[in-house]
Order: structure tokens, then sequence, then C-alpha cells
């Protein structure tokens, strides 16, 4: 399937006449190393179930190497590849991008095929680490476990004044993903829909964005052996399960939105980056999602930057109806399990050269209810990033 | 070795521009649009494809030192502020930055091109192109 994939994109890439068409090859690559200071484990990103740092030093959870292709098929036809591949997924390479882009006018852009839904002020280069003030944008307000699309995206750009204003509009069918948690594939099939706002002012910038699960569907091993049982206990014991509790259970009717705020304040030295992302499920079982950062970073000079983040998470558990069956609780308890964490982090970033930056970060998390290590881990990083 | 004597050079010649001269930015002599530093800066950062006056528009830049004045004084990014500016782009397929070419081509190129934008140092202005503003 994910052969297929590259190969229609290998195709997408290739022009249909030899003539006048524009190639171009970039790329960008992220070595980052890391450990955790506590002898707990710490997985980095949402997605990548098997890129895990713990106390030994380790390359591999989040280094990655991206290389883009782009064909200039007309002045306003484009076709588009990135492939990435990744230490955390042995470094088999992944095509998060594979699109035809038309520009209509000088305000509107269409684009059409493998995309990445841009749920998070820095979804649409989240893998870019050059591009980003940190070594990886903060794991705790990154949180929709699936981003990978095939579908549709319009990208308007208007003025009103002196506010500048990119509207997006995209929706599609999410691809399939590894939980990190538990580190199986998650079979989806979930159609979402979504759209996102983004004003800006000279020195500020918002964003605002809502997407939403129209149908959600997901199955993974141990999904579906929990679901057996809660159907197993409910014949076996009539009237023990909570009809709601067995169709919040379910995992083949749901719903899910995900609303994030972003903000960036740019005083030339000083700035200040914000988010406050929300994933809900208001059918199901799983904990309601309010994650929340800030960084503030300062322009030494114009190569060393450092800056300090301060995030919080304040989950509310999902809606729990004990079934007096010891298991199957325990095992409602975890999947709605919420996090409490306040964690802060302090890191820098040096521009060595102009197409190489380098790293460090420290960050150090606490939780009141939660012994899970994703809350409480402490790691430390360091990395280097590149274009070429 | 090598590469120490290369960025001598480099430095050299990155201060004696600054020191010697400005930036003009030029266009075609046809081009009548009003054309202030917001609307330089928003052609050159990908942000307004078009000139004042509706007019399509296509920057260009050079390929040696002038360009780093220019980003400096219009843009007011540094080389790697710039570089991470357009690879937010790139990647996501919104824009590409403007190409890169020689003062030479870069005066053929907006002389012969009534929708090209493009800014050059202020002692290689020639009559072939109109000035609209210096920095």
């Amino acid at each position: 399937m994910k052969k297929n994939i590259l190969l229609a994109a290998i195709i997408a890439a290739t022009p249909l006449t030899s003539q006048a068409v524009d190639y171009s090859v970039k790329g960008y690559a992220s070595l980052i190393g890391g450990m955790t200071t506590d002898s707990r484990d710490f997985r980095p990103h949402i997605k990548y179930g098997d890129g895990v740092y713990d106390e030994s030093f380790d390359f591999s959870p989040e280094s990655r190497v991206g290389l883009q292709f782009t064909a200039q098929i007309t002045d306003k036809l484009s076709a588009t590849a990135q492939v990435i591949s990744r230490g955390a997924l042995d470094w088999e390479p992944e095509l998060p991008w594979a699109y035809l882009s038309y520009q209509i006018n000088d305000n509107l852009q269409v684009k059409a095929g493998r995309l990445k839904a841009p749920y998070y002020m820095f979804s649409d280069y989240q893998d870019v680490g050059y591009a980003l003030p940190w070594i990886s944008a903060p794991r705790n307000a990154y949180i929709v476990p699936g981003d990978y699309m095939e579908g549709v995206n319009v990208t308007a750009n208007f003025s009103t004044g002196a506010i500048d204003h990119t509207i997006e509009v995209f929706g599609g069918a999410l691809d399939d993903t590894r939980n990190s948690e538990t580190k199986q594939e998650i079979d989806m099939n979930v159609d979402a829909v979504g759209i996102s706002w983004t004003p800006s002012y000279d020195w500020l910038t918002m964003r605002f964005s809502y997407t939403e699960a129209v149908t959600l569907e997901m199955h993974s091993p141990d999904l579906d052996a929990f679901n057996g049982g809660l159907a197993g206990f409910e014949a076996a014991v009539p009237g023990s399960v909570d009809p709601k509790m067995l169709r919040r259970a379910a995992t083949d009717d749901g719903k899910s939105s995900f609303s994030g705020i972003g903000l960036k304040a740019d005083f030339e030295k000083l700035f200040i980056i914000a988010e406050l992302n929300q994933l809900e499920w208001p059918v199901g079982i799983f904990a309601h999602q309010k994650r929340f950062y800030a960084t503030a970073g300062y322009r030494v000079t114009e190569k060393f930057t450092p800056y300090v983040t301060f995030m919080k998470n304040d989950d509310t558990p999902g809606g729990i109806i004990p079934t007096g069956n010891p298991a199957l609780d325990a095992g409602l308890a975890g999947l709605s399990a919420p996090s409490d964490t306040t964690a802060w982090a302090i890191g820098g970033r040096y521009d060595l050269m102009s197409n190489v930056a380098i790293k460090a970060e420290y960050q150090s998390q606490s939780s009141d209810i939660s012994i899970n290590s994703e809350d409480v881990a402490d790691t430390f990083r360091v990395g280097v990033d590149i274009l070429f | 070795m090598k590469k120490l004597q290369l960025s001598l050079l480099l430095m050299t010649a990155i201060f004696s521009t600054m020191a010697l001269s400005e930036v003009a930015v030029i266009v075609h002599p046809s081009n009548g649009a009003s054309i202030g530093k917001a609307d330089i800066s928003a052609l050159f950062l990908g942000k307004k494809k078009a000139f004042p006056d509706g007019n399509s528009a296509v920057p260009i830049v050079l390929n040696d030192a002038t360009t780093d004045e220019f980003n400096s004084k219009l843009l007011g990014k540094s080389a790697s502020q710039l570089k991470s500016y357009w690879s937010k782009l790139v990647f996501t397929g919104k824009a590409n930055p403007p190409k890169a070419v020689s003062a030479d081509d870069m005066i053929q190129l907006i002389k012969s091109n009534p929708n090209m934008i493009g800014f050059i140092d202020g002692s290689k202005v020639t009559t072939d192109v109109k000035v609209v503003s210096q920095h």
C-alpha cells in the first residue's frame, strides 16, 4: 500500500511533457540525540511508537531526513512530493506530501492529493527542524494521532488594511497511524474536514483552527480486544455494562474534534509563541485533552537565540461508567486517563551557518495524578538542523 | 585554509559593498505603479504577487552580497531568518523564493520584462531601467 503511494507520487512528480518543466529538489535533515535524565522513557512524538528516549543516549527517536521534489508544469500548475525517512521507523521512507497544486489566481491556491492536516500553528513544517525555534514543537500540545490525509486543501490569502489573512479549508481521509503508547498500528477510517484562519499584523500573528472527524472508525488489537471484552461481559452478566458505555467504547461510530488557538508575537529581539490545543471525543472513552504551552525567546545576537517554555495539561477524563468487572474497569480507566502535567523547558538555538543550526533543550515534567512516564519523564536533547 | 581565505574574501566583499553604495530597487521603465517600501517587502517575501496597480509581479534577487544588504535594509531579516522563513513556505508548497541572477542578467531581465522587480548596487544602474527607490 505504502509502496503504491510512493510510486504514484513519483509518477505525479514526473512531467507530462519534457520541455519547459522547471524541476527543483530541496531537502532538510535533523540529527537529534537525547536521553531521559530520570531513567524513565519518553516518547517525543504522538505518532511514532518506536521512537523512545530512555536513559541511554540515542539518535534514533527523532532524527529524520526529508527530500522534496517539485515540478513546475505550467506557471499555475505544479506537482510536489516529499519523502521523509525517520530513525523512529527504521528509516523506512514515508510520504507525507504528494499533491498537485493549482494557483487559481494571486489569492487562491488549490492542492489535491496526499497532504498533512494543518491542525496546529507549526503543522506544516513540523518536520523541518531548521524552521523551528525549538528542537521540536512542544509534544504536550501536538496531540492528534493521525495527520497524513488524502484530500483537498484550498488556501486563500488576502489583506484587509494592514492585516494579512490566510484561510485554509481542507478535507479528506486520514491515513493509518501507529499509536505511541501501545506501539500498535491503528487502522483508521476517518474522514475529517477543517478550517483555519491566520490573521497577521506586523508583529502579531494569530491562528484559529477547527477540525472535525465526520466519520471515525479506529481499530487496533488492543481496542478491539477491549471492546470484545465489554460486549462479552455484558452478554455474560446482562445489565452490567451501561448501554452508553458500550456505545462509547465502540470505535466504529466515533466522533472527535480538534480546536486550536495560536499566537506569535515578535518584538525584534523578544518573541513569544503560545498555543492552546484541544482534542475532544464527544462519543468515546478517551480523555478530553486540553493542552497549553508558551515559549519566550530572545535573540541575544543574530545567531544565538535561547528560550524558555512553560507547558500545562488540563485534561478531563472520558465519560466512564464502571462495569463492576475489575479488569474492564481498569482498562476503561487507563484509556480515559487524563493528564495534569506541568512542565518547563529551557533551550537554545545557535545558527552555525546560513543553513545549519545547532540546538539543545532540557525539559522537566511533573504530575500530581499520573505515574505514566509520558507525563513525568525529564529529557535532555541536542540536535543539528540542516537545509540543503 | 581555503575556507578561511574564502570567508575572508566574502567578508571583505560584504563590508566593501556596505560601505560604498546604496541598493536601488528597479523595475521596467513602463511600470507606472507607485511602489512603497511595504510593497517591496511584501513582494520579495511572497506575501503579495501583484504590484499596487494590479499587474502581476515577479521579484528577482542578486546572487551576490547586495542581496544580504537588501534583505537587512528592506526586509529586516538576517540570512538565517530569511532561510528559515522561506523553508516554511517551500516545504509546504505555499511559495518559492525569488530566483537569484547575476548583476548583468538583472539589468537585462528588468529592461525586457514589465512584470519584474529587482534591485542592484546603486552604481550599476543604467538608463534601461527605472529606479523605484534607493536605500
